[in-house]
């Protein structure tokens, strides 16, 4: 990991939308292809999901990738050896 | 039956325990947390946890995620929201594996789930035979870490690096022993190192008596009973949930709240919140938010489930919060909006925002649930911040002190709404005024109720506050608050709360303000910042906002308070629920007699007429006004008011009408 997920510019947007990315799949529960990727908050913290819309059935979720700059945050640190401070 | 209803057969057959013992370590789960905040309380040094309660106690249980929150204390509310994403965060950074017995991580990081970063978090494993079982947290809002002004909520601040020292999860203790340059970190960057040492041993000390109560309970009812009885409370809280929004129709329901201003940018801020119902799944969408603001309003990701508080206490608001109850929900926060700040942005100011987005979740949900909505509450925590040197007798040393001003709560479809009451997400409790006028250079001159301040309605909203100070001590401060500009608004016909204001008095002897019910004639004041017509009355009808003030903001900055200067902040009302012309004449009546409502209030907004001298309601006058009101309502020409003083002097209380008569 490197420093690219630490400081970041204020966007120009007035208003801001998360983007859905629309996935080719079909709904195992309800059938519907209305299937839909984006960035989440779960309880147990955030996480990118693949999910129908239609039953919001979650077909997968995952822990961010890197690349997948969610959260905004990530320390340079995260992947390194961990020592007895830390 | 509700397909969510368990029965103690069931139990049995799913956790392998009988109802009777998983209802008992439940309940004890949440007795420990109980236990550890009275040890955090007791413990700590700082006002705000001492006296104000502004803290959190945790249990989780470890997952192959990370962790779930199983059992929290009643204290701020907004940590049973927020500590559970939090902590599984933490975890998965520092990993499980590379704690120790006794060790303690802290952090106070909002950009990896925390808050603002005076509200500082520690983590420790409970360890049973060498492994480690569950987690036990803490959470508590310290004096101060560093940063432009004191108490770490800064307004003006427009990075984060204003605001104090971040520090991202480290060791406090190791194996029990307290970790030497962690804690000269963190107290040769703060200016009240006295307070803090106590606070970071209170914490440490908190966990500690935590893991040894849960040790208690584990060698009671044996480990496996207690992980199973964890599973048993995390799945109830989610069948309850999801049996609750089962009844909710499928669907999105949308609101929109406003953020008076950042404090940079004189304009409002807009908070966007869908709530999507499928079945008994739901995701809450804040997408529409304003970008991050320039100023010091915002949060990390915590808001995403803050908001669900407004879920919660309209769906289920009397089953024991823990993290099943967020299982059925998903939350998005655009990154870079103001409900998810982008680093460096400042993020000092979250609790103005969690308000709004409690509110708005609320709001959104009354669209579904129209028969059990809500009204708005104050929706400010209203706080102001002292800085300054106590150089009264016997005294000689820097200070930095806070208040809240507690408020309204929103009137209900059932009940006028709670007055004198910290905002739904905090649920702390007030200062001690005895300890504050001892430890620091003020004087609580007035602290009481604003007539005419609650939202009309037929139920009425709860009212506004006044705190009235005298400095002992040249001083500055730091104000944030809300809904100045803006209102709490009423909800079904109901009347918006009156806004709030902020004002110096003077030309008056501090030992005899000429107040009444929150009332002070307008020569004896000077607006600082407000909605106030050009005779300085507070008035949200014909005034302006921020006409004749000091400041344009409800968000300052190191304002000179100087010996002998008395300010007062009136926090605004909350708004009403349904139609203030179908209220109980009876109840408006004991309104007057309480002096919540005043004589013309009554009649201007509730349409009862009340004898100034004897507070009897006059019934045919009543029933003709009511009936001419509710013609005009019919045809448009006449409308609930915000709540307002319809009567204001500006010279002596003489001219207030009540006074008058009641001195026949």
């Amino acid at each position: 990991m490197g420093i690219e997920h630490m400081i970041y510019r204020r966007p120009n947007e007035e208003f801001i939308f998360i983007k859905k990315e629309p996935i080719d799949a079909k709904c195992p529960k309800c059938g519907s292809t209305d299937i839909k990727k984006y960035p989440i908050i779960h309880y147990t913290g955030p996480r990118v999901v693949i999910k129908c819309q239609s039953c919001f059935h979650k077909l997968s979720m995952w822990y961010p990738k890197a690349d997948e700059m969610w959260p905004p945050f990530r320390p340079a640190t995260e992947g390194w050896k961990i020592s007895r401070s830390g | 039956m509700d397909r969510y209803f368990i029965s103690a057969d069931d139990v049995k057959k799913t956790y392998d325990i009988d109802i009777v013992t998983a209802e008992s370590i439940r309940n004890g789960l949440i007795q420990i947390t109980r236990q550890m905040q009275v040890t955090l309380v007791r413990g700590a040094l700082t006002p705000y946890v001492r006296d104000m309660m502004d803290m959190a106690t945790c249990i989780h249980r470890l997952t192959e995620e990370g962790s779930e929150l199983i059992a929290i204390t009643e204290g701020c509310v907004q940590h049973a929201f927020t500590q559970g994403p939090l902590v599984s965060h933490i975890l998965r950074e520092w990993g499980v594996e590379n704690f120790q017995e006794g060790d303690v991580v802290f952090t106070n990081d909002s950009f990896r789930g925390s808050l603002h970063f005076c509200d500082v978090n520690c983590v420790r494993l409970c360890f049973w035979e060498g492994k480690p079982v569950f987690v036990l947290s803490d959470t508590s809002h310290i004096a101060d870490m560093g940063g432009n002004t004191a108490g770490g909520v800064t307004p003006g601040a427009t990075v984060y690096f204003q605001e104090g020292i971040r520090v991202p999860p480290m060791l406090l203790y190791a194996n029990d022993i307290p970790v030497r340059s962690t804690f000269n970190l963190l107290l040769e960057n703060c200016r009240t190192p006295y307070l803090n040492l106590g606070d970071l041993r209170a914490l440490y000390g908190t966990l500690s008596i935590g893991e040894r109560l849960l040790h208690s309970l584990i060698k009671r009812w044996g480990l496996d009973n207690v992980l199973a009885a964890a599973r048993y409370t995390l799945d109830h809280a989610e069948r309850k949930a999801r049996s609750a929004l089962s009844e909710i129709p499928d669907g999105i329901y949308e609101a929109t709240e406003f953020l008076d201003d950042d404090g940079i940018e004189d304009k409002p801020v807009k908070i966007h919140c869908a709530i999507s119902i499928r079945g008994d799944n739901a995701e809450i969408d804040f997408s529409g938010s304003a970008v991050q603001c320039l100023g010091y309003i915002g949060s990390g990701w915590a808001d995403a489930f803050r908001c669900a508080l407004g879920i919660k206490l309209f769906i289920d608001p009397g089953t024991p919060m823990n993290s099943g109850f967020l299982r059925p929900f998903d939350a998005i926060v655009p990154p870079g909006s103001v409900v998810c700040k982008l680093p460096p942005g400042s993020i000092a100011e979250h609790s103005q925002l969690g308000n709004r987005t409690v509110s708005a979740a609320a709001r959104a949900l009354s669209l579904a649930l129209p028969e059990r909505g809500f009204a708005d509450e104050s929706a400010t925590l209203t706080s102001t911040h002292f800085e300054g040197f106590d150089d009264r007798h016997g005294k000689g040393n820097p200070f930095t002190t806070g208040i809240i001003t507690p408020a309204g709560w929103g009137a209900t479809y059932k009940s006028d709404g709670v007055s004198y009451c910290a905002v739904a997400i905090a649920n702390c409790y007030d200062y001690i005024v005895e300890f504050l006028e001892q430890e620091y250079p003020l004087v609580v001159l007035e602290r009481e109720f604003v007539i005419d301040s609650g939202g009309p309605g037929k139920y009425r909203g709860g009212l506004a506050t006044y705190v009235t100070l005298l400095a002992l001590a040249d001083q500055e401060f730091n104000l944030w608050a809300e809904n100045y500009r803006g209102a709490a608004l009423g909800v079904h016909g109901g009347g918006n709360g009156k806004p709030g204001y902020t004002t110096f008095i003077e030309g008056t002897d501090p030992t005899n303000l000429p107040t009444w019910e929150g009332i002070t004639p307008s020569k004896y004041f000077k607006p600082f910042c407000g909605t106030f017509d050009k005779d300085k009355r507070p008035d949200p009808i014909n005034g302006k906002y921020g006409l004749g003030c000091i400041s344009w903001s409800d968000k300052s900055i190191r304002v000179r308070f100087p010996k002998g200067a008395i300010f007062r902040t009136v926090v605004p009302g909350a708004g009403g629920y349904g139609n203030p012309l179908e209220r109980d004449a009876d109840k408006v009546a004991q309104d007057v007699r309480n002096r919540f409502v005043s004589v013309a209030a009554a009649e201007e907004s509730y349409g009862v007429i009340i004898d100034p001298c004897s507070l009897q309601i006059n019934k045919e006058a009543t029933a003709s006004k009511r009936k001419e009101l509710s013609e005009k309502q019919a045809k448009g020409e006449w409308q609930v008011s915000v709540a307002h003083h319809p009567v204001y002097p500006l010279e002596t209380l003489d001219e207030i009408v009540e006074i008058k008569e009641s001195r026949r």
